[in-house]
């Protein structure tokens, strides 16, 4: 991919590069990803922590069993979760229909195939990974921890502000990075969904590829590149923080 | 035992999320016709049936890269 990035017809060339660069249509797929991409991971990522703690206040073998569902929901991404949205959320789907009964405009105007629908769609895979992820991080903060604060008279809030969360932050800010790249390679479901009416980086490769008009190899290799720079610098950003956060504590 | 009450509907609302849409893939399966109603007009094994007379499918299900069998 990345040799195919600095070719052309004639050989070597950063031509690919510079027409990624100055293509206007291009960075906005990128603005649309990254936003896209932070927005869902940042709600999944806030949503899971209360949900993993309403979850460990379960008996285990509930949580055993709520592990299973999420390992199940992971797994139902691509087209078959388009298709379940169309489904409950489309044009004629349940929920559409049941608020027009209802005479709830405000829900029953809301399109699915928009970035609304989309972000709904996003933040469907990432809630059961981002709780995958963080529930051993939660598991990690001990009882006696909370037992041995509480005896030196700290609050529960204190508790969490003092001990719980940065304890916890490394592993969030990890996780926020794995959201982060998951939304950013996904294709099927936003293709699915939009086709390609919304504009993503995803899907500007795999139009580049199946040549909508004719196929373009090399420039959707080099987009392919300044995506996973996009990853790896998300990453690194994630893991500076977290050796910043570590020396503080 | 409020706040206890309250993280669990948290908690049951987001499970909801997770498994509607995977219920109403299952629903569609068995419906005859659910195009303009809200719940599927009546309920029917035909698309199963179907499903699993249609060789192209139960060919690709059991596919097996070392050779058909």
């Amino acid at each position: 991919m990345l040799i195919t990035s600095f070719q052309n017809s004639d050989g070597f060339t950063l031509a690919q590069y510079q027409s990624v660069l100055t293509n206007g249509y291009i960075l906005q797929g990128f603005k649309n990803s990254i936003t896209l991409s932070v927005i869902s991971a940042v709600i999944a990522l806030i949503v899971t922590l209360f949900a993993v703690y309403a979850m460990m206040r379960f008996s285990p073998s509930m949580r055993e069993k709520i592990l299973i569902l999420t390992n199940l929901t992971s797994n139902f991404s691509g087209i078959p979760l388009a298709f379940a949205f169309i489904v409950l959320l489309g044009n004629s789907g349940l929920f559409t229909l049941l608020f027009d009964k209802w005479g709830i405009d405000t829900f029953s105007s809301f399109s699915l195939y928009s970035w609304g629908g989309l972000l709904l769609i996003y933040i469907y895979f990432q809630l059961p990974l981002a709780l995958m992820l963080l529930y051993p991080i939660y598991d990690g903060i001990q009882q006696q921890w909370k037992e041995a604060a509480a005896l030196l008279g700290a609050s529960t809030w204190q508790f969490w502000q003092k001990i719980g969360i940065p304890v916890m932050l490394p592993g969030i800010v990890g996780t926020f990075s794995v959201l982060f790249a998951n939304a950013m390679g996904a294709y099927a479901s936003a293709y699915a969904l939009t086709s390609s009416n919304y504009n993503l980086v995803a899907i500007r490769i795999g139009s580049l590829i199946k040549g909508d008009i004719f196929a373009q190899p090399e420039l959707a290799s080099a987009i392919a590149v300044l995506l996973a720079v996009t990853m790896v610098t998300a990453m690194l950003l994630s893991e500076w923080s977290i050796s910043k956060t570590r020396r503080k504590l | 035992m409020k706040k206890r009450g309250f993280a669990d509907l948290f908690f049951l609302l987001l499970a909801l999320y997770l498994v509607l849409p995977v219920v109403a893939t299952m629903l569609y399966a068995f419906a005859t016709k659910w195009n303009k109603t809200i719940l599927p007009e009546g309920l029917t094994f035909k698309w199963l049936a179907t499903l699993f007379q249609d060789a192209e499918h139960l060919g690709a299900l059991f596919y097996c890269p070392l050779g058909q069998f």
